[in-house]
């Protein structure tokens, strides 16, 4: 699978995948989705046999960033899906990728982000008595913007297509 | 199996805690087992109990400081996990590598992963009630770890590796002790095989236990031997590969049916193919640098990157997210073990104990990796 | 003997008795230091090397330390069985020492059913695991007495069948007729091959001994049933499976193995008991190699083991051989 036709397949649901500069941030694309968008797009990453590499989440402001990086096992290409978790609650992968069923809890933990439709939100690295505690949430005053960290698009994004082989590493 | 006599809800079941203090459990594990007799019914992995929050530890302080706490995630195979950081750490700054410094990097970090599937060959044997094996496997983990000792200044937790290098070059005698271990371990390995490969009851104990199919590796995201074991030949080293892996010769063993006995298959055949490319490695060492220029200070951009390596249980990837500063804004740290004790639950259902004691084993956990 | 003051019957119970604790605790000192010993140059290592003479006085420290140390019971479980189940578990293994031919003069009682009572004796340690498993009110204290029941059953039998085929040769239970048979003839373990080599599987699986040692299991079961015992009381179940394994070995060499015959020495009567020692001891060297070399089987596999292939086969082999007697 190449990134354009993952491309033209995710333009069907009229997304637009980015192509992300390799050599910088290692992966080939990037793809920033809207919470309704996230669970079809995901399922179509699992029927294309694509695996959940980690799901993770960066606190920001205006909400928190949810991550999730896809990679085949026959060929190097990594994908990473952003989202925004607004009111601190995003729909659930785990149903469709079972991995996420931990890293789902995991975020709970430390971001205290609600996966609607996850029916287990138990603690799982955390203890029961951490409830309300997440770690990895920042304070207002450090908490930086999203635009500034690049997660929201400031139409800048370098344009890089084809595959290139790691370990040229020109500078970004 | 025995899934029609769990249908009976009738039957008299109970509550069984295997760990957090239990022999199989390899470290603070805790697994709450609803048993029908000797057979699992269901069950559910408790985490957390060794938990240190390395990754808010990320947080609050200069990224070189934070070098130390890779090493300490995944005890029994630190340079890779040293390896990751580092490499993430030069494509943000666009730092370069002295091959010899490469070759140096890649060859103490299979060293690590032959010591590492020693001590797991010890353990999984131990768990299958084999006494023997773990102190052979001590054994020439002890040579490993001397001569990584001579040139790290430590046993377990390395913290070796330097942005755009390493932080101690390695003489002659490294060489020739590698080499002499090199030799030494072909020898080893065919005993190995003649006390456990070819034994019968290891046999019975492990063909067609705990079967992972392709397509549950793909949804639980199984990496590592555990895959390779299921017949996919992933491996980060050949298929996003970093340092000088593109150069060297060396192959991807694969198992065909994903049992407990083709993930030892497979991390046997690792051992052998570790020590090609060591041999490999020092044979391409050149004179040189060991580490190369680096700027005294680098601000980490504010942007999002990953690096993966293969680490010794899997593929191990940090994704780091800058802000402009030295301290990192967050730092995530996918461990392989993660993934790969993620699906027990599915795997184990009517299981017997023991052989849930097998499966675990062969999945070569380590626990505070994915507590973290 | 001056017989009005003391009837000789009654010194020769008084004899025996010292005689058996000695052999018992001499025994299990010596075995628990072979098996440490011998487990050590197995892995390539030592074995105990500090207290005394390369490590020699080891086991009596051990011994001492055990003896010292407090037998905590757990608050939920049935304190009578609790401290019952290892005075059932060391009791019955001294019984048999009554009938084990060590030579010719060195046999205390030599009882026409011999054999029948030394199986009778070593059922009983089931009872005292499942005791023991039990009255700890752990569960996985429970799990070893479980499948510690089912073993036991699933062996003895075996067990029995091997030995029947001897004793339909010999046409008697009595020890010491079985070893004069041997002595007059070959050696059973010849004339009976398969039922040697099921009776050795079996007592393997009888002693609890790796890679049978289901009921201990220590990776999958912690430690089985003596799980929360400590102090003495795991003592007495440790010398009682080092005594069995003595038992187990006796029976093979008194019935298989030509008991006190060997080359000829002065004092054959007496000094029988040398060869009758050493085969024992050969035996159980083998027993201990075992354990250090192989895996621990699974439960149903063992369980299958007993009933798909050494029953059928021991039951085989006791047809034979009532045939051939019979022609």
């Amino acid at each position: 699978m190449t990134f354009q036709e993952l491309a033209d397949q995710l333009g069907a649901f009229s997304l637009s995948l980015t192509a992300s500069d390799y050599a910088a941030s290692g992966v080939y694309a990037d793809l920033l989705l809207e919470q309704r968008q996230l669970r079809q797009v995901v399922q179509h990453l699992l029927e294309q046999e694509f695996y959940l590499v980690f799901a993770t989440a960066v606190s920001l402001k205006p909400a928190a960033c949810l991550v999730y990086q896809f990679a085949r096992h026959d060929v190097l290409f990594r994908v990473n899906l952003r989202l925004f978790a607004h009111e601190n609650e995003s729909p659930t992968i785990s149903d469709i990728f079972h991995a996420a069923m931990w890293y789902e809890r995991e975020i709970h933990d430390f971001f205290g982000i609600a996966f609607t439709g996850n029916g287990d939100m138990r603690p799982l690295i955390l203890s029961e008595m951490d409830a309300g505690f997440h770690p990895l949430l920042k304070a207002e005053n450090v908490c930086m913007d999203a635009e500034k960290l690049g997660f929201l698009p400031l139409a800048d994004e370098p344009e890089a297509g084809d595959e290139q082989a790691r370990g040229s590493l020109e500078d970004a | 199996m025995k899934t029609e006599a769990f249908k009976d809800e009738s039957r008299h079941r109970f509550l069984l805690n295997m760990g957090p203090q239990h022999p199989a459990t390899h470290g603070v594990l805790r697994l709450v087992l609803e048993m029908d007799g000797e057979y699992v019914v269901h069950l559910d992995p408790v985490l957390g109990y060794g938990h240190r929050m390395h990754e808010k530890m990320a947080e609050a302080r200069p990224w070189p400081s934070f070098l130390p706490n890779t090493a300490r995630m995944d005890y029994l195979a630190a340079l890779p996990y040293n390896h990751g950081y580092v490499c993430l750490i030069e494509k943000l700054a666009g730092v370069e590598v002295p091959r010899r410094a490469e070759c140096i990097r890649v060859a103490t970090s299979e060293l690590n992963r032959v010591a590492s599937h020693l001590l797991w060959l010890g353990a999984f044997l131990l768990d299958l009630g084999a006494f023997t094996p773990i102190l052979y496997g001590f054994d020439d983990r002890e040579q490993i770890l001397d001569i990584l000792e001579d040139i790290t200044g430590s046993r377990l937790t390395y913290s070796y590796f330097r942005v755009g290098g390493v932080y101690r070059d390695v003489d002659d005698r490294f060489v020739e002790n590698t080499r002499v271990f090199i030799k030494r371990m072909r020898k080893r390995l065919d005993i190995y095989n003649k006390l456990v490969t070819d034994n019968i009851i290891f046999i019975k104990r492990t063909e067609g236990i705990g079967v992972i199919s392709p397509e549950m590796a793909r949804r639980y995201g199984v990496t590592g031997a555990n895959l390779r074991g299921s017949g996919i030949a992933y491996d980060i080293r050949k298929t996003e590969p970093y340092s000088i892996y593109p150069e060297l010769d060396f192959e991807i063993p694969v198992g065909s049916r994903g049992d407990c006995f083709d993930r030892y298959l497979v991390r046997i055949k690792e051992i052998e193919q570790s020590l090609r490319i060591i041999e490999q490695a020092l044979d391409m060492l050149p004179e040189g640098e060991f580490r190369g220029k680096a700027p005294k200070k680098i601000k980490l951009p504010p942007r999002a990157a990953s690096f993966a390596v293969e680490a010794a249980r899997g593929e191990l990837v940090y994704f780091m997210v800058g802000q402009d500063s030295d301290v990192p804004y967050r730092l995530k740290v996918r461990v392989p073990s993660y993934a790969n004790l993620s699906l027990i639950a599915e795997l184990c259902q009517g299981m017997l104990i023991a052989d849930l004691v097998s499966v675990m084993g062969s999945l070569d956990l380590v626990i505070p990796e994915i507590d973290r | 003997m001056d017989t009005a003051f003391l009837p000789p019957e009654l010194l020769r119970m008084l004899i025996a008795a010292l005689f058996v604790v000695t052999v018992v605790f001499v025994n299990a000192l010596f075995m628990v230091y072979a098996e440490r010993k011998i487990a050590g140059h197995i892995q390539r290592r030592p074995g105990p090397y500090e207290v005394g003479w390369h490590g020699i006085l080891q086991t009596l420290v051990d011994g001492i330390k055990l003896m010292t140390k407090e037998l905590v019971i757990p608050r939920d479980a049935n304190r009578m069985l609790f401290r019952v189940a290892p005075l059932l578990a060391f009791t019955p293994v001294v019984m048999p020492f009554l009938v084990l031919p060590f030579s010719e003069n060195l046999t205390i009682i030599d009882m026409n059913i011999g054999l029948i009572f030394i199986l009778a004796m070593a059922s009983l340690n089931v009872m005292a695991i499942l005791v023991a498993g039990w009255s700890s009110n752990n569960k996985y204290g429970l799990f070893g007495a479980m499948r510690s029941v089912a073993q036991n059953i699933a062996y003895e039998i075996p067990i029995l069948l091997s030995l029947l085929s001897v004793v339909l040769i010999t046409n008697s239970f009595s020890m010491r007729t079985i070893v004069e048979a041997q002595i007059s003839g070959l050696w059973f373990c010849l004339l009976q091959p398969l039922a040697f080599i099921i009776y050795l599987i079996a007592a393997l699986a009888e002693t609890n001994r790796a890679p049978f040692d289901m009921p201990e299991a220590e990776s999958e079961l912690t430690a089985g049933f003596h799980t929360e015992y400590s102090g003495m009381g795991f003592g007495l179940f440790f010398l009682g499976e080092y005594t069995n394994m003595f038992i187990v070995s006796s029976v093979a060499v008194a019935v298989f193995l030509g008991g006190w015959s060997g080359l000829p020495l002065p004092m054959d009567a007496w000094t029988g008991a040398f060869w009758f020692l050493l085969k024992v001891y050969i035996l159980m060297f083998i027993m201990i190699w075992v354990r250090w070399t192989y895996p621990r089987v699974r439960f149903d596999q063992l369980m299958n083991l007993s009933w798909k292939y050494l029953i059928p086969f021991a039951l085989l082999n006791l047809i034979v051989t009532a045939v051939i007697v019979k022609l």
